[in-house]
């Protein structure tokens, strides 16, 4: 659980009371608010303030002052309500006027109430104090192992601006806010929180200041234990479901797909598709409008007026809107938004602030192919089913399918020239996220009588192989070339990839890359090679052409007139300087080499590596324990979950849930699972669509076995 | 790095028997074993461990084409066989293009989308047997030029083969895959298809070192292209279809003009691809001026090419213009192409 930014703001404005700005708590949601505040002039202490709106009672925690005459304070509040109501919370101080305050108003739900005696949630406080660039904070120990622990400090610096503060490592920043007054009278204050709750908690920030700090722990309740499988798949997907390390500074993480459907709105864009004039002006089904089952209340996504259009036109998910080439918020189409990025911050801020989205985090689909279906799909062209059959007596597929709302992907970061640059770091990412942990089993199909021999896992692209010296490790790009499948035995006793992957009772361990969710068998940098015609310039143009691809056709039927941005530059521009010049170096320009090549070396961006890291949230199976783990985050999946009427399934159905590509190639949503965005050709920077993972691990799985990484024996 | 050539397709035969597996970067042209056997994939070829296919029991290789298939201007192919030289048989066959051995002789037969002449037929001499490896193949640069090769050397060379391949909907390996099938009477290892790299010429291009300033320039360039054919795609559709005549005629054309012409051609490119790179687009001008006598001998004026003089005289050439930006930003650019013409109009035409 993690806690929900309610509010947060600061005033230097010299005033005896400040309002927040509008709080919307939600009934039994458990809410902190931390005030920092400094009075404005004379000799007195600062002022303890109380706080009164959104119609519950507010209540001081516990409260501290610093400064050479206390003319400096931090207060902690909670409340609580059944009904509250949306309104600001009005800060206080009576007679004396402050010569600043900030604040940060925090809510919580799943609060176990009942635990703590007057029913507050609130297990208890500890304050400290400090000076220098660091203050640590003991805290008592911890009356649940699930609880959570808050943390408040605010530093005020020396005749210097504000200061930074780090945020500790495994805790989640929830605020920070720096009142910047002259002669260094201003001060940070930042929030944060981590579950399970620690037994101190230190801050650090650079140059000196004084600080004073609260901590509080709140009750959780003990998670719902999911009921015991009795459905054989169900104990199957359950035996192998993976370990998820994340990164420390990850966004996002992987949420239920029906779930981002409904909190959608739907589009439909007629070709070109990226020219937002073609996306119909506004959407086919607004925000929160759609319905991902027939009987659940919304507009059914499965309605043969929505999934069915006119020919070259296609459908997309939008949850966030956009952002301009300044990164302003684009929330529509008007007749001035360029809508050249999706809205990342926006869908961050939706899957935060709302209930039901952030209910619907750290979820999987399962997708189970018993052998029978196996063989069957296996039996197309190039025909696998022997690539399948070596050294196995049954094999069946389990594929975990994870659906991030937002994917990062950057090239040239490691240098100056790109590096913070908008269109370098927005060049290949996109809303929607696909990725998936497939393991191929021998044996029965249950639980206890399977076997994994291979995995496979998605990336951005695929990943140089050490052993041989020259090409790749194996793995099988989806058609758009969007994410690779990459396939490895399951734990080898030797090679490069011996004894991965890393299992607890079966539980594989992977490290998600951040920003990207490429998923790895070890921890570190990896280097990626995602592109076959990369961007150029920074990410300003996609490809290494002056003029996109596509230029002027009236179809996305065929490519044949593509590529010719040079001659159009070298004959355009000829025109007033002298076109028989013009025509004699666009042909020139346009000679072949040798067959034997040359070498020309562009300037094509350098795709960044993927990276992964320890300490972040660990997300893994409920009740396992995981060596290491800072923070762990159990699977929030369940089969037959019912919220609000609507009904939430682990295991993916092909026939009744309407959201997945339908195994007879036309059925089902065949959409993009993110906004289209303007300029977008290639296209890199719009929603993916969802990626055909079994023939991907197939065709991997053939490449390990004809280039000798796995045995064709057995 | 822009290489002149993109690999489309790539069978070992090396991995499972039975599967065909591509493995070319784009991995899409996978293929189906027709009427093979299991027992004729055989795992020693060229070298041990290479994989082949037997095709003497008949049976074919059908590819996947799509993606990269979708343009096929020039095309390069190699497949290492060993067979009976004198049944021969098709090596490998498409809508577009066939390859095949019959009584020693290696056959080779193209088609194209468009031009006239369309179709080319010839026929090289080879050595072929059971006992040696060797490699039969073909290279068409997409514009005119066309040489068969057997174990990389020239074995006949056309500099006229106008043939505009366009979009390749059928391979098919070891047969023809046609109704009286003709299948090949040996063994085949690695099939290896490359197309023209379609980003070449763009790549090298944009390759250009330029500071930010001129990419701006060329950015707003950009941008205000792609608004022009907003405003009028038909337009930019039907200069884009002159362009490529025009520059593919002007090709031919040298091509067919003998061989101080071709040199002179290569020469020029290879110019343009180390100044260019380079970032001195300037120092272009000479090997340009001397191309533009070269092809004055040989009574070659590119002004006045029928498809030059189509292009340049289409209004729509001259609309789209009108709503771009100058390009004065890159001045490396633009002194290039006034200074060639300042050179063009200075130079005296040479008489032969």
């Amino acid at each position: 659980m993690v806690g929900i930014s309610l509010a947060q703001g600061n005033s230097t404005t010299n005033a005896r009371a400040f309002d927040t700005g509008t709080v919307r708590p939600t009934a039994n949601m458990a809410v902190l608010a931390f005030v920092a505040s400094a009075r404005n002039a004379g000799v007195a202490t600062a002022a303890e303030p109380t706080l009164t709106g959104t119609g519950m009672t507010w209540e001081q925690v516990t409260t501290l002052t610093t400064g050479v005459l206390g003319e400096r304070r931090l207060t902690c509040f909670r409340a609580v309500a059944t009904a509250p109501v949306d309104s600001a919370v009005t800060i206080d101080f009576g007679t004396q006027q402050q010569d600043y305050c900030a604040w940060s108003v925090i809510g919580y739900t799943g609060v176990d109430f009942a635990s703590t005696p007057d029913r507050s949630g609130v297990v208890g406080s500890r304050t400290g104090s400090a000076g220098g660039e660091t203050v640590v904070l003991q805290l008592d120990p911890a009356a649940g192992p699930r609880n959570v622990t808050v943390g408040a400090v605010m530093v005020a610096g020396f005749n210097a601006p504000p200061r930074e503060v780090d945020t500790t490592t495994g805790f989640t920043e929830i605020a920070e806010q720096r009142p910047n007054q002259p002669v260094g009278r201003g001060a940070t204050l930042q929030t944060q929180d981590v579950t399970p709750p620690v037994g101190s908690i230190t801050w650090r920030w650079s140059g000196s200041g004084d600080a004073v700090a609260i901590g509080v722990e709140i009750a959780v309740v003990a998670p719902v234990v999911p009921p015991v499988a009795t459905d054989p798949v169900e104990q199957l997907i359950r035996a192998f479901e993976p370990i998820l390390h994340l990164h420390p500074e990850e966004q996002f993480v992987p949420v239920d797909a029906k779930r981002y459907v409904e909190h959608a709105a739907l589009w439909r864009a007629s070709f070109p598709y990226d020219d937002n004039d073609n996306w119909g002006g506004r959407a086919l089904v607004d925000r929160d409008q759609l319905s991902a089952a027939i009987s659940e209340p919304g507009k059914y996504l499965g309605d043969e007026n929505l999934l069915v259009g006119p020919p070259d036109t296609e459908l997309f998910l939008e949850l966030g809107g956009w952002k301009d080439e300044s990164e302003m918020p684009e929330p529509d189409i008007t007749d001035t938004s360029s809508n050249r990025y999706s809205g990342a911050e926006a869908i961050a801020t939706r899957y935060r602030d709302e209930q039901s989205l952030r209910d619907s985090r750290f979820w999987y689909h399962a997708e189970y192919f018993d052998n029978a279906t196996l063989m069957r799909m296996a039996g197309g062209a190039p025909n696998y089913t022997k690539t399948l059959q070596y050294g196995l007596s049954t094999p069946s597929l389990l594929c975990y399918y994870l659906f991030f709302p937002h994917h990062r992907q950057t090239v040239s970061q490691d240098g100056d020239f790109c590096q913070g640059k908008l269109s370098a770091t927005e060049v290949s990412s996109h809303a929607g996220d696909w990725h998936c942990v497939a393991i191929l089993l021998d044996g029965d199909g249950t639980a206890a009588g399977s076997e994994p021999k291979f995995i496979g896992t998605t990336t951005p692209g695929p990943e140089p192989s050490a052993e041989p010296a020259e090409g790749f490790r194996p793995f099988q790009n989806d058609p758009d070339n969007e994410v690779a499948m990459r396939v490895e035995m399951w734990q080898p006793a030797t090679g490069q990839t011996a004894g991965l992957p890393v299992d607890i009772d079966r539980h594989p361990q992977l490290f998600v890359a951040q920003g990207s969710h490429g998923l790895y068998l070890s921890d570190g940098d990896h280097r990626i090679f995602p592109y076959r015609d990369g961007p150029l310039w920074c990410g300003e143009y996609d490809n290494s052409s002056v003029a996109p691809p596509g230029l002027g056709q009236d179809s996305d039927d065929d490519s044949f007139l593509e590529d010719l941005g040079a001659w159009l530059g070298i004959l355009l521009a000829s025109l007033s300087l002298g076109f028989a010049a013009g025509v004699v170096i666009a042909a020139v320009a346009g000679r072949l080499p040798t067959p034997s090549g040359l070498d020309i070396v562009g300037t094509g961006d350098s795709p960044d590596p993927d990276r992964t890291a320890a300490g972040g949230t660990t997300v893994a199976p409920a009740g396992l324990t995981v060596p290491g783990a800072v923070t762990t985050q159990a699977w929030t999946t369940r089969q037959n979950l019912v919220v609000d009427g609507r009904r939430y399934d682990m295991k993916v159905d092909r026939t009744s849930q309407i959201w997945w590509p339908g195994t007879d190639g036309e059925s089902g949503y065949r959409g993009r699972w993110g906004q289209r965005v303007s300029s977008d050709t290639t296209p890199r920077r719009s929603g993916p669509l969802f990626p055909d993972f079994v023939t991907m691990f197939l065709g991997a799985l053939e490449y390990g076995r004809s280039n000798g990484f796995f045995p064709r024996t057995g | 790095m822009a290489e002149p050539w993109e690999l489309i397709l790539h069978h070992s035969y090396a991995g499972t028997p039975g599967v065909v597996f591509d493995s070319s970067p784009g991995r899409a042209a996978h293929g189906r074993a027709i009427d093979i056997d299991d027992n004729d994939f055989l795992p020693d070829g060229v070298e041990s461990g290479s994989g082949v296919i037997d095709f003497r029991n008949g049976g074919l290789v059908r590819a996947s084409v799509g993606g990269g298939w979708r343009r096929v201007d020039g095309m390069r192919v190699e497949v290492a066989c060993l067979g009976d030289p004198d049944r021969g048989g098709t090596l490998i066959a498409g809508d577009k293009f066939s390859l095949s051995v019959a009584h020693g002789y290696l056959n080779l037969y193209l088609t194209g989308d468009t031009g006239i002449p369309s179709d080319v037929v010839r026929t090289a001499p080879i050595s072929l047997s059971f006992d040696t490896w060797t490699t039969l193949g073909f290279v068409h640069d997409g514009f005119s030029r066309l040489v068969m090769t057997q174990d990389g050397n020239p074995i006949f060379s056309l500099a006229s083969a106008n043939i505009l391949m366009g979009r390749t909907r059928t391979v098919t390996i070891g047969s023809n895959g046609g109704a009286t099938p003709r299948s090949f009477a040996g063994l085949i290892d690695d099939v290896k298809v490359w197309r023209v790299n379609p980003h070449r010429v763009d790549d090298e291009f944009v390759g250009r070192p330029a500071d930010p300033a001129v990419r701006e320039c060329w950015r707003r360039w950009s941008d205000a292209l792609a608004a022009a054919t907003k405003n009028d795609p038909d337009c930019m559709n039907r200069i884009i279809t002159e362009i490529r005549d025009a520059v593919r005629s002007l090709h031919l054309a040298g091509n067919l003009a003998g061989g101080d012409v071709r040199r002179a051609w290569d020469s020029a490119a290879e110019s343009y691809r180390s100044s260019w790179t380079q970032g001195d687009p300037g120092s272009l001008v000479p090997a340009l001026t001397d191309l533009v006598n070269t092809l004055r001998v040989a009574q070659i004026d590119p002004a006045d090419n029928p498809a030059v003089r189509r292009l340049a005289g289409d209004p729509c050439l001259k609309s789209i213009a009108g709503q771009l930006p100058s390009l004065d930003c890159d001045p490396d650019f633009t002194g290039l192409i006034g200074d060639l013409n300042a050179a063009i109009a200075d130079t005296p035409p040479v008489v032969a």
